[in-house]
């Protein structure tokens, strides 16, 4: 077993999200290849929460210019608020050579970064670029799509991260990549000429619960049937979509044996979009929750749901994974998605759900969902869950293993 | 605890607070209730004697909040969309410190954007059994006719409807208290007939002939919370509102009901069974709905109650701040926005307030603005290097003058020696009158919401100076506000002084 993993998210800013959870997921998962877990977030997470989950805080928060945070417990520093690229470099390597100084970070420690985010990325390769190989701790990248392609100039940042990459493992540095999903993995797989593993999310004892629930329950079919759009409600996620599919199938079932629960737009983007969300509003059995939810909250949303849309924008998400659609699969909760998207390959290889060509398409589909017999949902969602289940959880180790 | 709720005195004889009233009479032991004139401003006894309450329900005046708050009251605020809709973000943010119940969920928007702690409900009325959902054997339309000036009214009705509707029934009582005669070629319809009734002893007739109609058009273009629609879903009838809210946060176009907007909308096709199957998705809507609200409830009280666990500002309000802010109100959103953010709202508060969404903050950041420093030279209105007119109610004229523009105006100055000194000083503000004016204006003018001295304006053309004793112990800063006050009441057809400003000056006595 060696010796330490840090967990590194810099981008572990919010108390909401995926990051927050990511972060638990995989500390968690990394526990039986390790002595010790020091997860780090950045400093701009609050404290109760960094406190509650047991992660330190060490970096700084690089992306003002992507993400809209409140830096509720920090006042930024001028560097971080810079668009200058050579700057925000610069104070990424100082707060990755304050965690190497501090944790005296050796070769039989390994630094995972769980969503690869671009500052943080290149900090640790300049810094063990420094250093001979041999004397280096193991690097873990998973890249998910997101925050590795974040520069503070504007162009995309994977380009660059790759050709550094590259230039690592030529020279013998101890770096192992993967990928959210199989199309992401192939593609990077075939820019750096080398193996690019898939690992979505590992199956986590809070994703356990959904389905014990319902083998529980005795009823052929549910009186109401709760169909949620969880996660942070954004345009890219299809908010704009939704009143098409809800109003349709509220025009189908007006008694409202089909519920709707979805998270409502953030308070900076709500503003601009107040005459659509009134009219979402509007659909009777259409519930808004709030945008940021705890992860109690999320849990909850989860219980309740029978059924998760994911209409997402697929030219965003054309290779990306979703955080939910791997929450909803672990849970047994069976998802309608929009083709073209990286993860709908996931849902069809794992039976999960089903995968719609247009938007047009959902509310047929919720209707299906809404009319297969409960045994025979659980049934499938369990062989799906089950499939998934191994695979994650295997390739996880896999890919831990040196 | 002990408990004062007010209410704006017209819902003393409409009773549309009194389901609130009733609810909070349910889960609260001493409710006094107040009624408000804004028109009177009859005076507000709660403000005007010793302090007995413990909390502050504020119903629809939403303007008299920080007026409380600043007492140091817990306070609950209950906006209203057709009222408050326009304020500008100044007025919620002044209610970081009460708790906001809103019926609109553009509201709660609002309020929430601006840092307020905000609870969002939706309430309907019971519905009616489904046995006694109306028949759809044809359209038969209603309309309360509450502002024809509006042009909701049956010429509307006719222009978008036709003779697709078979009857309409006019309940002739606009807000204004004037019905109108539907004669009128205003009015006037030929595609359908009209009946009518009028409000008499009781409310029976326009509740009969809603039990008769399956079309409702509701009669304003906003509204609060919008009870006539409401009372129009519990009763199963195809309910057509313009689109505003609050309407369409209940009407979801063509799914339970139609928006329109009067002045674009054209005639449109509107079959019988799709106004059944619109009626019945907008009653059933109500069916859940008012199940939701009765769950509710008990989450509100508690909302309610946790107010009284909220940090409570330690300013102390003098009893001229609650006129002062009722006329600031008077002005407009511009007066009152600038008469909040001088008054109430400092640059630093809006600035750190983490509650604020961003990009008001950043809003706010570009509108505030420092105080001129007041020296041995004096200050200018104008636009000279030490000019102070950058302020409202004043319109530059030169680089040292500057004209009256409104009835409410105002500047901030700063001097070090406010504090110090052990003289008494006076502000000397050097004015001209430039028009002989028949109306008596008489000036109250305030320093740091205190009202410190009033003069009548001359009648005649003159020059003259105001002077303003600053009293000893001032702050450093003071925050100058004159309102001007005609003896005709008249506010809307009256005009201005013409009034110029040239410089404030700094006098020992």
């Amino acid at each position: 077993m060696r010796e330490r993993a840090f967990i590194c998210d810099p981008v572990c800013a919010l108390p909401y999200g995926h990051n927050v959870v990511g972060l638990k997921y995989f500390s968690e998962a990394s526990k039986p290849f390790y002595n010790t877990i020091i997860p780090i977030a950045s400093t701009c997470l609050p404290e109760d929460i960094a406190l509650k989950y047991g992660f330190e805080r060490g970096f700084e928060f690089y992306y003002y210019n992507h993400i809209n945070i409140d830096p509720i417990n920090k006042i930024p520093s001028a560097h971080s608020l810079s668009s200058d690229y050579d700057l925000m470099i610069e104070l990424a390597i100082q707060d990755m050579s304050t965690i190497y100084e501090k944790y005296v970070i050796s070769e039989n420690d390994a630094l995972f970064f769980p969503c690869v985010d671009y500052y943080g990325a290149m900090a640790i390769l300049e810094l063990l670029y420094r250093i001979s190989p041999p004397k280096t701790p193991f690097v873990y990248f998973r890249f998910i799509g997101v925050m590795e392609n974040a520069t503070s100039i504007g162009l995309s940042g994977l380009p660059k991260l790759l050709k550094d990459i590259k230039k690592m493992l030529a020279a013998g540095y101890k770096i192992k990549l993967c990928a959210e999903t199989p199309r992401y993995a192939d593609s990077l797989a075939s820019d750096l000429a080398t193996f690019v593993n898939v690992v979505p999310y590992p199956t986590h004892t809070d994703m356990i619960k959904k389905l014990t629930i319902i083998e529980g329950g005795g009823e052929e079919y549910k009186d109401i049937f709760t169909v949620v759009c969880p996660g942070s409600a954004r345009c890219d996620k299809g908010y704009l979509d939704l009143f098409d599919i809800f109003s349709t199938i509220r025009k189908i079932d007006p008694r409202q044996s089909i519920k709707f629960v979805v998270q409502g737009l953030p308070v900076a983007d709500s503003l601009q979009h107040t005459s659509y969300t009134n009219q979402l509003y509007a659909i009777p059995g259409v519930k808004i929750l709030h945008s940021t939810l705890s992860e109690e909250e999320m849990n909850e949303l989860y219980s309740l749901s029978d059924l998760v849309l994911l209409p997402y924008d697929t030219a965003i998400y054309a290779f990306r994974g979703s955080a939910v659609f791997m929450e909803c699969i672990s849970r047994g909760i069976p998802v309608i998605a929009l083709a073209g998207s990286a993860f709908c390959d996931q849902i069809i290889y794992y039976g999960a759900g089903s995968v719609v060509p247009e938007i047009g398409s959902f509310a047929n589909e919720i209707l299906q969902y809404r009319y297969v017999s409960k045994p025979t949902l659980i049934t499938k969602m369990y062989q799906a869950r089950h499939r998934y289940s191994i695979d994650a959880d295997y390739a996880f180790i896999q890919w831990m293993t040196p | 605890m002990k408990t004062l709720f007010i209410d704006h005195k017209v819902h003393a004889k409409t009773r549309s607070s009194d389901f609130f009233l009733a609810l909070l009479r349910q889960n609260f032991k001493t409710i006094d209730v107040e009624y408000f004139d804004i028109e009177s401003q009859n005076k507000i006894k709660a403000l005007n004697g010793p302090r007995v309450y413990d909390l502050i329900i504020i119903w629809q005046l939403d303007f008299l909040a920080p007026v409380f708050i600043s007492l140091g009251y817990p306070t609950v605020v209950i906006p209203m969309y057709d009222g408050s809709a326009n304020l500008p973000f100044e007025h919620w943010m002044a209610m970081n410190n009460a708790s906001v119940i809103c019926f609109s969920r553009t509201l709660h928007e609002r309020v929430t954007a601006a840092g307020c702690r905000s609870y969002l409900v939706k309430y309907f009325l019971q519905p009616c059994k489904e046995s006694q959902l109306p028949k759809f054997d044809s359209l038969r339309g209603i309309l309360w006719m509450r502002r024809p000036q509006d042009g909701l009214n049956p010429k509307l009705i006719d222009r978008l409807l036709g003779s697709q509707i078979t009857t309409l029934h006019v309940h002739n009582a606009p807000d204004d208290g004037n019905p109108r005669l539907l004669k009128d070629p205003v009015y006037l319809v030929k595609s359908f007939p009209v009946t009518e009734s009028r409000w008499g002893v009781t409310s029976n007739d326009y509740f009969l002939a809603l039990k008769r109609a399956n079309v409702f058009f509701s009669p304003r273009m906003s509204e609060g919370i919008g009870m006539s629609m409401l009372e129009a879903f519990a009763n199963g009838l195809l309910v057509i509102a313009n689109d505003d809210a609050v309407h369409n946060e209940y009407v979801a176009n063509w799914v339970n009901g139609i928006l329109i907007r009067p002045d674009i909308t054209n005639v449109f096709e509107l079959n019988i069974q799709e106004a059944k199957d619109l009626a019945y998705n907008g009653w059933f809507g109500s069916v859940n709905g008012y199940q939701e609200w009765l769950d509710t409830r008990m989450h509100l009280i508690e909302f309610i109650k946790d107010t009284m666990l909220m940090p409570m500002t330690t300013c102390k309000a003098n009893p001229h701040f609650m006129s002062a802010i009722l006329d600031a109100y008077s002005l407009g959103a511009d007066a009152y926005g600038h008469f909040l953010r001088e008054h109430i709202l400092s640059r630093h508060s809006i600035e750190h307030n983490q509650k604020i969404a961003l990009p008001l903050r950043s809003l706010f950041h570009k509108l505030s603005c420092n105080s001129s420093v007041l020296d041995a030279e004096g200050l200018f209105f104008g636009t000279s290097p030490k000019s102070v007119a950058n302020k409202f109610g004043f319109d530059k004229f030169d680089s040292f003058t500057a004209y009256l523009s409104s009835q409410m105006a105002g500047f901030s100055v700063t001097h070090n020696e406010f504090i110090k000194t052990d003289s008494e000083i006076v502000l000397s503000i050097f004015c001209q009158l430039e028009n002989d004016d028949d109306n008596n204006w008489l000036m109250l003018i305030y320093i740091n919401q205190t009202l410190i001295t009033q003069k009548m304006l001359p009648k005649k053309k003159c020059d003259f100076t105001i002077e303003i004793p600053v009293l000893k112990g001032a702050s450093s800063r003071l925050d100058v506000l004159f309102s001007f006050i005609p003896s005709q009441l008249d506010f809307i057809n009256i005009e201005l002084p013409i009034l110029k400003f040239f410089s404030v000056h700094l006098l020992e006595i």
